[in-house]
C-alpha cells in the first residue's frame, strides 16, 4: 500500500473509532431523557418522596447532595491548593513530593467502596461525627483530591516564570508572589479542577453510603453533623430496594442526577476555554 | 559624586563555572552607568547579582563584595526583599503583569505595605507621570496592561518600578524589544530618572551606552576590561580590545 493510501486509511481508521467512542454517552444521555424526562416537573424536584418513596419528589435527596458537593468543595480546595503550591512552587523534587505525587497517583486508583470504608473508620467512627455532611465532605474531599491537585499544580505551573521573576523584584517575599501572582493568575484553572472533582464526587454513591446517606429523610438537615439524603444514593435505594417502584420516576432520579453532574463538568469546560481565549502570554 | 556602589573583587559562579571574574568598580549616585560586551560576557550576571536574583538559581555563588551604601550586599543579615526593594529592575522585554495598568503600578507599593487608598492614588499617578506615561494612560487606568503597546508596556514596567522608590534602577536591555521611536523615549525617560535615581543599563547598542551614559563599563568574557567615564572611553579608550569592540572589529 502506497504511503498515501495508509495515510487516509489511518485517518479514517481513527475518525472512525472517535465516533464510535461518543456514541454510548449520546446514547446514555438520550436515552435518560426519553425515559425520564415524563417524570420531570417542578413538584418532583420541590417535594419530599412519601409512601415508602414511591410518590412524590426527590427534594431532600436534591438539596442533600447540594449542600454536600458544597461541603465538598469547603474540604478539597484548601488542601489541593496547599498540597499544589507545594508541589508547583517549593518543591519541584524531593523525597516527600515524590511520596505525595504516588499517594495522589495511588489514590487516583482507588475503588470508591474503599473510600466509603476509609471514611466510615476515620470520620464517622474515629472522629466521632457519626453519619453526617461532614463526614462524608471528608469522605468525598479526600477522593476529589488527585484530580483537583493534578489541575491545580498544572495550573499553578502554567504561570509564566518571568511574573515570578519580576514580583520578586519588586521585593515581595516568595508567599506573597505566590499570593497575589500566581495564584490569581493560576485561579481559573484551579476552579476548573475543582469542579472536575465535584462533579464527580456529586455523583459518587459508596462513598456516602457509610458516612452520610439516609435512606428517608424528609427533613433538610439543619447542620453538617446531620444525616442528609443524597441523591445517587437514593437513585440506589429506589432502583433496587424498593418493590414496585414506578421506571419514570427511577429515570427521573437520574436524569437529574445526570444533569447536574453534566452541568457542572460544562461550567469547568466553559471556563478553561475562557481561559485558553484570554489568556495572552 | 558619592559612589552608590563599590564593587570590591568581586566574582561570580555557576556551579563550577565562573561567570565573573574580579570585577573592581564604583557605580556614581545620581549617574547613568552603562555595561557593554559581546552577548555572554557575563553582563546581566553581574546586574543580576546586584539585587540578588540570581540567588534562586541553584549552586549561583558570589565571592568578594559588593557594597550598597557601604553595606555588603551579600552580608549574611541582608534582607533580600528590602535590598529588592532598594535596587529595583526593568526587564529585557516589556512584561506587565496580565492586570490593570493600576494594578501593575500599585503591587510593589501593596506587598509593602498596607497603602491607604488615596495615598495609593497619588503614588500611582506620580509613579506613571515619572515614568512619562500619564499622559497617554490616565484615561485608561482600569485597562489590561497587556493591551498598551510594547514601548509603553516598557515604561509602565519602569512606572512599576519606581513606585516602590528604589534608590538603584537596575536595566537589562530594556531597549532591545522595543522600535527606535520607544527607545529614545525610554532613554529620555532615562536622563531624567538619573536626577533622582542611581541607573545601571545593560545595553547591546554602543550608540546608546554613548549617547545616553555618563560611565562606561566595558565587559569581555566575565572580565571587566575598562571602566571609564563614557566620553572618555568611547573617546580615548585605553584597552585595545575596547578599541576593537567598539570600533566594531570584534564582537
Ligand atoms: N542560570 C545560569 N546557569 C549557568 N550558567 C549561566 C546562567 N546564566 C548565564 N550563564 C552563563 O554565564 C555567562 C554570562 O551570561 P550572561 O550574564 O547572561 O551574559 P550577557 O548578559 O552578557 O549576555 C554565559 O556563559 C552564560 O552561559
Ligand atoms: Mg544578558
Amino acid at each position: 500500500m502506497s504511503r498515501q493510501k495508509t495515510n487516509q486509511l489511518m485517518i479514517a481508521l481513527i475518525t472512525t473509532i472517535a465516533i464510535i467512542v461518543v456514541i454510548p454517552v449520546i446514547l446514555v444521555i438520550l436515552f435518560m431523557f426519553y425515559n425520564g424526562l415524563s417524570a420531570l416537573n417542578w413538584e418532583f424536584l420541590t417535594t419530599a418522596p412519601y409512601n415508602g418513596l414511591r410518590q412524590g419528589g426527590i427534594m431532600p435527596a436534591l438539596l442533600g447532595t447540594v449542600y454536600l458537593t458544597f461541603a465538598t468543595a469547603i474540604v478539597s480546595f484548601p488542601l489541593a491548593i496547599a498540597a499544589a503550591i507545594y508541589l508547583a512552587e517549593y518543591a519541584r523534587d524531593n523525597r516527600l513530593t515524590r511520596a505525595v505525587r504516588l499517594a495522589i497517583v495511588n489514590l487516583a486508583g482507588i475503588p470508591s467502596i474503599v473510600y466509603g470504608l476509609f471514611g466510615l473508620g476515620a470520620f464517622v467512627l474515629f472522629m466521632g461525627f457519626g453519619t453526617s455532611i461532614i463526614a462524608g465532605a471528608l469522605t468525598l474531599g479526600i477522593l476529589t483530591l488527585p484530580v483537583v491537585i493534578s489541575t491545580a499544580e498544572e495550573a499553578i505551573l502554567a504561570v509564566p516564570q518571568e511574573f515570578r521573576t519580576v514580583s520578586l523584584s519588586l521585593g515581595a517575599t516568595r508567599w506573597q508572589t505566590i499570593r497575589y501572582q500566581v495564584l490569581p493568575q493560576a485561579l481559573p484553572g484551579i476552579i476548573t479542577g475543582i469542579i472536575l472533582g465535584l462533579g464527580r464526587a456529586a455523583g459518587e454513591t459508596a462513598p456516602i453510603l457509610f458516612t452520610v446517606a439516609a435512606v428517608y429523610l424528609p427533613e433538610l438537615p439543619k447542620s453538617i453533623f446531620d444525616q442528609s439524603m443524597a441523591l445517587p444514593y437514593h437513585l440506589y435505594v429506589i432502583a433496587t430496594q424498593v418493590p414496585g417502584m414506578p421506571l419514570s420516576v427511577q429515570y427521573g432520579t437520574a436524569l437529574v442526577l445526570l444533569l447536574l453532574v453534566l452541568s457542572l463538568t460544562l461550567v469547568a469546560t466553559i471556563i478553561r476555554t475562557n481561559i485558553r481565549r484570554h489568556r495572552q502570554w | 559624586m558619592s559612589n552608590k556602589i563599590e564593587v570590591r573583587n568581586f566574582s561570580f559562579f555557576y556551579g563550577s563555572f565562573q561567570a565573573l571574574h574580579d570585577l573592581n568598580l564604583d557605580i556614581q549616585a545620581n549617574q547613568i552607568t552603562a555595561l557593554i560586551g559581546p552577548s555572554g560576557c557575563g553582563k546581566s550576571t553581574f546586574l543580576r547579582s546586584l539585587n540578588r536574583m540570581n540567588d534562586a538559581i541553584p549552586g549561583a555563588h558570589a565571592k568578594g563584595e559588593a557594597l550598597l551604601d557601604g553595606k555588603n550586599i551579600y552580608a549574611p543579615d541582608v534582607d533580600v526583599a528590602e535590598l529588592r526593594q532598594r535596587i529595583g529592575m526593568v526587564f529585557q522585554r516589556p512584561n506587565p503583569f496580565p492586570q490593570s495598568v493600576y494594578d501593575n503600578v500599585a503591587f510593589g507599593p501593596r506587598v509593602l505595605g498596607k497603602p491607604k487608598k488615596g495615598d495609593l492614588d497619588q503614588l500611582v499617578t506620580e509613579s506613571l507621570q515619572n515614568a512619562a506615561l500619564w499622559e497617554e494612560v490616565k484615561d485608561r487606568l482600569r485597562d489590561s496592561a497587556l493591551e498598551l503597546n510594547p514601548g509603553q508596556q516598557q515604561r509602565l514596567c519602569i512606572a512599576r518600578a519606581i513606585a516602590i522608590k528604589p534608590e538603584v534602577i537596575l536595566m537589562d536591555e530594556p531597549c532591545s524589544a522595543l522600535d527606535p521611536v520607544a527607545t529614545l523615549s525610554v532613554e529620555d525617560l532615562m536622563r531624567r530618572l538619573a536626577e533622582t535615581y542611581t541607573i545601571v543599563i545593560v545595553t547591546h547598542n554602543m550608540q546608546q551606552a554613548a549617547r545616553a551614559s555618563h560611565y562606561t563599563g566595558f565587559f569581555w568574557l566575565g572580565k571587566l576590561v575598562e571602566f571609564n567615564r563614557t566620553n572618555e572611553l568611547f573617546g580615548r579608550p585605553k584597552d585595545p580590545l575596547t578599541e576593537s569592540y567598539i570600533s566594531g572589529r570584534r564582537g
